[in-house]
């Protein structure tokens, strides 16, 4: 049996044990006497969270310390990244009361919070261009989207409510409420249905 | 570094790959047996050309050579499948079947649809080709049309689509004037602090229901609050939050929370902050002082951040003293978070699958004891309203439009610096959408006068 076989032989046999674990716990099939160990299952799985986000963290820095060894195009960025990362870490191991040490605050509600405030808000320049680009009454059912579309719109804009007529506004509502939750049950559904399969082959290991 | 060439996008894709990371679409039944010397990971420096049947896709080489030097940087994200026989064996069985995927229990993209294959009629099959497509003639035209695009013809021995105008049409979309159109638009009510015009947000379902919920809780009881937003969308979550954390704060409930983005706790104190003074986060570039955030701390039992995505949610419902890690509050040593279940869940949160994840794998256990009530973005609402009809979400307020009806039902008299900022940010509402309307009339104008060339 080569290494690859055997770890996920091993793996394979720790999925399933921990899914016969839970599956009898939540079923309560021996009462709560498998409570502790499937605690203890799920407090391994912060904790690996926890590991996983250090490794990611180490990751990067190794990945983007190797552009900047190289000279490769965007190393000024890398290195950046880099410097940033530094000061938010000493300062974070450093300050007496760490996260919550005025420094941090400092740093989120200047650098961190603003950033991805501004990154975020990129979206809506996507969505008009993706607008523009599909709510089209040429495409093929373009103009039962641009419909539906032009109709939660208006619906929603704020200077149209006083205005709005109650018909177009039960109309906007009929549709979110009927045929989108129709075809929205119908994806829940079926992205259950998958994950069940996904899940399945995870545990046969064809995943 | 041996690589794939999908043939239905010509996306290249690392060997042993069974999908298309770019269209989704089915790689091993057109697969060919690959030779031991390109398997071999220790060759990846000194042959770095693609395998590529078509070999006239440049950008997609180039890609390979990008991959291919990525994880030369990262050899430990490797799968190791590039020297697994068992997986050619298992290819070499497939291929035979008529259709691609067809042996499998699960196909296709997302394991939901057979893999569509839009190369044309006539075609030689060779050992590179793709296998025949279900679609001929006018069903591929039919099907290329409506998946919006020409498809590329990367596969060897797929004849290239002639270039009918459409792709000239769409590089001609003239985008980064729309754009500097839409900043300006809307930075005009900012900058020359234009008034009007302003209206109001209309209350969609499930506020009441929410508003209700909160109003019966018993004073002193304890909440759980699940914070899965950062400040990446608190320009509009925020909005949502803050009625809510008042009401909460106003029913002199004891508050517990717990979340699983690293920026969530951070979020969470300053939104407490601002409900208990009055003010907003972030507002007029005033930061929070540490005295505020101080009293925020010690206004919440717990604020913790849980590692572990979704897979950590289990255990709070489970046991909420091993996933906040005791009882200890290190502000306030002497508020003690109760073992017992909460009164009430509030999910706040910008995804609907934050609360899909919430609802599925941590309220069975509280069965049904304790109420939930979600607090969402507007973009999750259509995706969470099955759950607000089926009763397992006790109240749902979403986007901006609910935070506002949720803080009218307070009946809470706004402060007039307050009533400033709401119709600031309800004229910039106006004309964001006013904006997007007027994009979208453009386009269909432009369709109109340039005879429908993006059909």
């Amino acid at each position: 049996m080569n290494r690859l076989a055997f770890a996920r032989g091993l793996s394979l046999i720790v999925i399933l044990a921990c899914f016969v674990l839970i599956t009898l716990d939540r079923a309560a099939v021996f009462g709560t006497s498998l409570r502790p160990t499937t605690t203890l299952l799920y407090s391994w799985t912060i904790l690996l969270g926890a590991f996983v986000l250090t490794l990611g963290a180490v990751n990067v820095v190794w990945v983007h310390l190797r552009h900047v060894q190289a000279g490769r195009t965007g190393w000024l960025d890398s290195l950046a990244l880099l410097v940033i990362f530094c000061i938010t870490l000493v300062t974070g191991l450093v300050a007496p009361n760490g996260m919550m040490s005025p420094p941090m605050e400092w740093l989120f509600d200047n650098v961190i919070a603003p950033g991805q405030a501004a990154l975020f808000a990129v979206t809506f320049f996507f969505l008009a261009a993706a607008a523009y680009r599909y709510l089209r009454f040429d495409r093929p059912g373009g103009g039962w989207l641009l419909i539906g579309a032009l109709l939660m719109l208006i619906s929603q804009l704020p200077a149209a409510a006083p205005v709005l007529p109650a018909e177009v506004v039960a109309t906007t509502v009929w549709l979110l409420e009927t045929p989108a939750m129709a075809a929205l049950r119908g994806v829940l559904l079926g992205a259950a249905l998958a994950a069940i399969f996904v899940g399945l082959r995870t545990i046969v290991g064809r995943g | 570094m041996a690589t794939l060439i999908c043939p239905h996008c010509g996306m290249a894709n690392r060997a042993g790959s069974n999908f298309c990371n770019n269209c989704g679409a089915h790689l091993r039944a057109e697969e060919p047996p690959l030779p031991p010397d390109v398997e071999s990971a220790g060759e990846a420096h000194a042959a770095p050309e693609a395998h590529h049947p078509g070999g006239h896709d440049a950008p997609a080489a180039d890609e390979a050579d990008a991959s291919a030097e990525w994880l030369a940087e990262q050899p430990w994200l490797r799968t190791g499948n590039e020297d697994d026989a068992q997986e050619h064996e298992e290819h070499d069985a497939k291929s035979s079947l008529p259709y691609p995927g067809s042996g499998r229990l699960v196909t296709g993209v997302q394991g939901l649809l057979p893999p569509l294959n839009l190369s044309s009629d006539g075609v030689t099959a060779s050992p590179l080709a793709p296998a025949p497509s279900p679609f001929t003639g006018n069903d591929a035209d039919a099907v290329q049309r409506l998946m919006g695009r020409t498809p590329t013809p990367a596969a060897a021995g797929m004849p290239a689509i002639p270039d009918t105008g459409a792709a000239s049409a769409r590089k001609a979309l003239r985008l980064p004037w729309l754009f500097w159109l839409l900043g300006l638009v809307l930075l005009l009510p900012l900058l020359f602090r234009i008034s009007g015009p302003v209206g109001a947000p209309r209350a969609w379902p499930g506020v009441t229901a929410a508003y209700l919920t909160v109003e019966d809780v018993a004073r002193n009881s304890t909440v759980l609050a699940y914070w899965a937003y950062d400040p990446a969308v608190a320009g509009e979550l925020d909005q949502v939050a803050l009625p809510i954390m008042r009401h909460l704060i106003n029913r002199e409930a004891q508050i517990a929370v717990v979340s699983t983005v690293p920026g969530g706790p951070a979020t969470a104190r300053r939104v407490t902050a601002a409900a208990f003074y009055g003010n907003e986060p972030r507002s007029e570039g005033v930061n929070f002082s540490a005295e505020r955030l101080q009293i925020a701390d010690r206004m919440l039992l717990q604020n913790v951040y849980l590692p572990g995505g979704a897979a950590a949610l289990p255990l709070v419902g489970q046991d909420i003293m091993a996933a906040v890690g005791g009882a200890d509050n290190l502000s306030a040593p002497e508020r003690v978070l109760p073992a017992e279940k909460p009164a009430l869940v509030v999910l706040f949160a910008a995804q609907a699958e934050d609360v899909q994840s919430w609802l599925e794998l941590v309220q069975p256990q509280f069965h049904a004891d304790v109420a939930v009530i979600a607090a969402t973005g507007a973009g999750a609402d259509p995706m969470l309203r099955p759950y607000l009809d089926s009763g397992q979400l006790n109240g749902l307020v979403s986007g901006f439009d609910g935070g506002y009806a949720y803080a009218d039902l307070l009946n809470r008299s706004r402060l007039p610096d307050e009533v400033q900022r709401l119709r600031t940010r309800l004229v910039t509402q106006n004309w964001g959408q006013i904006a997007l309307l007027g994009v979208i009339l453009l386009s269909n104008l432009a369709v109109l006068l340039g005879g429908r060339r993006e059909s």
